[in-house]
């Protein structure tokens, strides 16, 4: 079952002076499976963010459509997407975002305060989820008590506490060690397991081999994917490295 | 490195931030210009000179310049406390960039040189400016030539400069303080911005404790002139105590509230109530500080107000009908002369023969003692003043008829003890004591021409001998000796005003008589208190200034600091109609907090205020109260009026900008 599609979209920026326009997407196509767990890889400023922060509904396309669940949310209403980011979308962003002010708990469980849910079930489901991500003993503290990787975790926890269709990631483990950033990568593989469909934007190869597909963006456009079918880990990995070298030389050659 | 490229870098860098320099800068200039008024004033008025007020102008000048001199030194702490937090990421930043230590100071030093240049010349640009409309409405208010014109003087401006600039010293000294003891990264980051506040159970207390003296003490207050020091310390307790509570006390409250977990976990209280949480810490003091500044400034404001009404509606009082009271004129042709040079005409007029004017007299367990009875005061005698007149001028002034016993005498009693008989202690020539007993018959009828707690009314064929009795001694019972008894005359002029003021001027210069009338009463209190409005209002402005200072740099703060938290907010799914109703939530205790204690303190105050209006004689009639009511009204109403226009520019922010 398609969970997520993005059809021909494109995304201009236009700056302030309505001279300069940056075409940070151009006309991208995807689709993703349920509880499929893909990559989107991209050097900086190839429009990976763009790309996510289109699906999150933080801002609207220029061109195309995008739907998840069946549902084209280019055409909805700013109040809609709200509620819909609220309900069917889990989002990590690469800084943690955690809000100072509340406890580990209350960030988790601030969204479904927020959709007014049955707390009572959720505080059920916290548990399990802790469980899965390791913050049980966590929950008491203030962001400032967490380490990056802690931080991150209860970030994730956030994201899934309302069950989304789909969890968005924003290079995760981009500020993390790499130690923790191995640990994050490993518990959204078991995360994937457990049927959540997980799109993942990063620029490091490493953490693109945890995905069971890597779509390479490339100046707003998607330029190849790549499956890792049967393969271990570290033959996709070193898949992934292939690709990435042989693009490099075919840019040396242009320039 | 050179000299020149700190003061280059210093000044890039105010420019950079001149919305946050410029206020600052101004209130400095204005302050500068304030005390530069007073200051001139003082040393250039010749007050002894001056008809009316003289003394009390003076002093209240002196006392005005001091408590400016520490109120401007309050102000600069505090607002360059403020700016300090907004600058200190900067100046981190230059740290790790390469600078060192030694660097940093030298700049911080160059940039307090240019702020205090610039603000000594913006202040003596205000004083050219503002300075001769300042005077003139001080002279306004004081009804008379202060100084002969303003000029500079080159002395007091170095004075002046001299304390700012050690003022500025002091703050340099501080900042240099905080420089040398903070490393480069914990200036970067938002110092501790990130950890939860505690709940101190000392400051909770000790807040609601002080408060709760302070309360008590001003509501028990009596007498302003013997509480004067308990209102002091009541004063300081409120200050201290409003600090403590919303250091302490909010905290608590806040954190009770979060413990009340169906109350917490509730879409519009969870963030809210948290970020309150935080945001009281950094706010705290600024709350309070606006806070104690609104009370001073209803209490100031309406005190200079209900002065400004309040001294006509006392002197109409005090001349309820008649606006001219003269004594010494017993020739009618004379009096008729003198009306007739100013173009006046009498309209009507009431003779009072007077025994005597005012005078001290005893009151002892319900008795009335005259004569010789100053040795004989004790400590629970009431002292009050009598004046004397005789039954027939006073059956002219108020249209009765009465009759006197040769025993009897009519006694009208202002003051709070019943009176039933009167003793006449005399001293007879052999030096030996004997009393008299009269007995004492109450007037029903007020008139308002001798303001003495006592008049003495006494049967006309007695008022000779009253004379003595009134001494205690027989001096007049030579049966040659007579004396026609001194006319005092109550009269109202038909004519303009200024002719009735020339009447008055004129009479008054005369040695022989003497005259109390409404115009020279009214010219004389108004002057008295002119001086107290001046400073009132000049006080006043700078309250608003500083209460405007402290919301401007708050908003700016907030501003800032919350855009990323509501950002993250917006990402988790909030819509930007949600978030600005959250930001509405929180502002909306943190900018009524304030103004609502502020009003709080002021009902409590009401009982010294009123009787310190009542002091001048406009405590009666719930008109004071009216004034401090509409006070607080004005106040809540800006600051509500402010909540909108702040929610309305946040909503603006919010629903403009991108993620
Ligand atoms: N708000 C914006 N306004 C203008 N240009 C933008 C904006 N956001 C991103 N861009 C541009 O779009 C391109 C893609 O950016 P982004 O998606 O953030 O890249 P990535 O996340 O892959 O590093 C970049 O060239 C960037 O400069
Ligand atoms: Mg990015």
């Amino acid at each position: 079952m398609t969970i997520l599609a993005l059809e021909n979209v494109h995304k201009v920026y236009t700056s302030r002076l309505k001279s300069q326009h940056t075409h940070a997407l151009d006309g991208v196509s995807m689709e993703l499976e349920k509880g499929e767990f893909v990559a989107i890889m991209g050097e900086s400023g190839s429009g990976k963010s763009t790309l996510l922060n289109l699906l999150a509904c933080f801002d609207d396309t220029s061109e195309g459509a995008i739907y998840i669940q069946d549902k084209n949310i280019v055409a909805m209403k700013e109040e809609e997407k709200a509620l819909y980011r609220r309900e069917h979308i889990g989002f990590v962003f690469q800084d943690f975002s955690l809000l100072d002010s509340l406890s580990a708990e209350d960030n988790i469980l601030l969204p479904c305060i927020l959709s007014q849910k049955d707390l009572k079930e959720k505080r059920k489901y916290l548990q399990k989820l802790c469980h899965t991500l390791h913050i049980e003993d966590l929950l008491k503290r203030f962001p400032y008590e967490l380490s990056g990787g802690q931080q991150q975790r209860v970030a994730i926890a956030r994201a899934l506490i309302n069950e989304p269709d789909i969890l968005l990631a924003d290079e995760p483990s981009g500020a993390l060690d790499s130690k923790s950033s191995m640990q994050l990568l490993e518990l959204l593989c078991a995360l994937q397991k457990q049927g959540q469909s997980i799109l993942m934007v990063t620029h490091s190869p490493l953490a693109a081999s945890y995905a069971q597909r890597v779509a390479f963006l490339k100046d707003g456009k998607i330029i190849q994917e790549i499956y890792s079918g049967e393969d271990n880990r570290e033959t996709f990995y070193n898949r992934i490295v292939h690709m990435l070298s042989v693009q490099e030389s075919r840019d040396l050659h242009e320039y | 490195m050179n000299i020149k490229y700190y003061f280059t870098l210093a000044w890039s860098d105010i420019r950079n931030m001149k919305d946050i320099y410029l206020p600052y800068g101004g209130m400095m200039s204005m302050c500068f210009c304030f005390l530069y008024i007073i200051a001139y004033l003082g040393t250039h008025g010749n007050f002894y000179s001056l008809t009316k007020g003289s003394i009390m102008t003076l002093d209240l000048l002196t006392c005005g310049g001091v408590i400016l001199c520490v109120l401007i030194f309050i102000l600069c702490w505090t607002f360059s406390l403020t700016i300090r937090r907004q600058i200190s990421t900067r100046q981190g930043l230059y740290r790790v960039l390469g600078f060192s230590r030694k660097n940093l100071l030298l700049l911080n030093a160059c940039e307090m040189i240019i702020i205090s240049v610039l603000a000594l010349i913006g202040g003596m640009i205000f004083c050219i400016v503002f300075g001769k409309l300042l005077i003139m409405s001080a002279e306004r208010f004081a009804r008379q030539t202060l100084i002969q014109g303003i000029t500079v003087d080159m002395r007091l401006m170095l004075w002046i400069s001299l304390f700012m600039l050690s003022v500025g010293l002091v703050l340099l000294v501080r900042d240099s303080v905080y420089i040398v003891t903070h490393n480069p990264l914990t200036m970067l980051r938002k110092e501790k911005m990130q950890e939860q506040p505690k709940a101190k159970k000392l400051t909770t207390i000790f807040g609601i404790v002080f408060l709760g003296v302070g309360y008590g003490i001003s509501l028990s207050v009596n007498d302003i002139g013997d509480d004067l020091e308990k209102i002091v310390f009541a004063i300081l307790l409120v200050i201290f105590g409003t600090y403590c509570v919303f250091k302490g006390t909010g905290i608590m409250l806040l954190k009770l509230l979060q413990r009340n977990e169906k109350l917490y976990y509730h879409k519009k209280h969870m963030i809210t109530l948290s970020n309150l949480l935080f945001r009281l810490r950094s706010y705290a003091v600024s709350m309070a500080s606006i806070t104690i500044l609104l009370t001073m400034l209803i209490l100031t404001a309406s005190m200079c107000i209900s002065l400004y009404t309040g001294v006509e509606d006392s002197v109409k009082q005090r001349f309820p009908e008649y606006k001219f009271i003269i004594n010494g004129i017993n020739d009618d042709q004379q009096l008729q002369q003198i009306v007739k040079k100013h173009h006046l005409a009498i309209q009507k007029e009431v003779q009072i023969p007077v025994v005597h004017g005012a005078m001290q007299v005893v009151v002892r367990n319900e008795e009335l003692w005259i004569g010789k009875v100053n040795e004989t005061i004790k400590e629970n005698d009431s002292v009050p003043a009598l004046t004397a007149i005789t039954l027939s001028g006073y059956q002219n002034a108020t249209n009765t008829q009465v009759h006197l016993k040769k025993d009897e005498v009519l006694l009208l009693n202002r003051t709070s003890h019943p009176i039933h008989t009167m003793n006449i202690r005399m001293e007879n020539d052999d030096h030996t004591i004997s009393i008299m007993k009269k007995k004492v018959r109450s007037s029903d009828v007020d008139f308002e021409v001798f303001p003495t707690d006592l008049v003495l009314i006494v049967p006309d064929q007695q008022a000779v001998a009253y004379l003595d009795y009134l001494f205690g001694e027989y001096v007049h019972d030579d049966p040659g000796y007579s004396t026609t008894l001194s006319m005092y005359r109550s009269m109202n002029f038909i004519g303009s005003e200024d002719n009735q003021k020339a009447l008055a001027a004129d009479l008054n210069a005369n040695e022989e008589i003497t005259i109390e009338d409404y115009y020279t009463v009214l010219d004389e209190m108004m002057s008295a208190y002119g001086s107290f409005l001046f400073l009132g209002i000049l006080f006043s402005i700078l309250f608003i200034f500083s209460i405007f200072m402290i919301l401007y740099y708050r908003m700016h703060e907030d501003l800032r600091e919350h855009e990323h938290e509501y950002s993250i907010l917006y990402r988790i799914g909030l819509t930007k109609r949600e978030l600005s109703l959250e930001s509405a939530r929180e502002n909306r205790w943190l900018i009524l907090a304030p103004p609502i204690l502020a009003i709080l303190h002021c009902l409590m105050a009401y009982p010294a205020f009123h009787l310190f209006a009542s002091l001048f004689g406009f405590g009666k009639n719930g008109f004071s109260f009216m004034l401090m009511g509409e006070g607080c009204l004005v106040v809540l109403f800006v600051f509500i009026v402010y909540m909108l226009l702040l929610q309305m520019l946040i909503k603006k922010k919010i629903m403009t900008r991108k993620v």
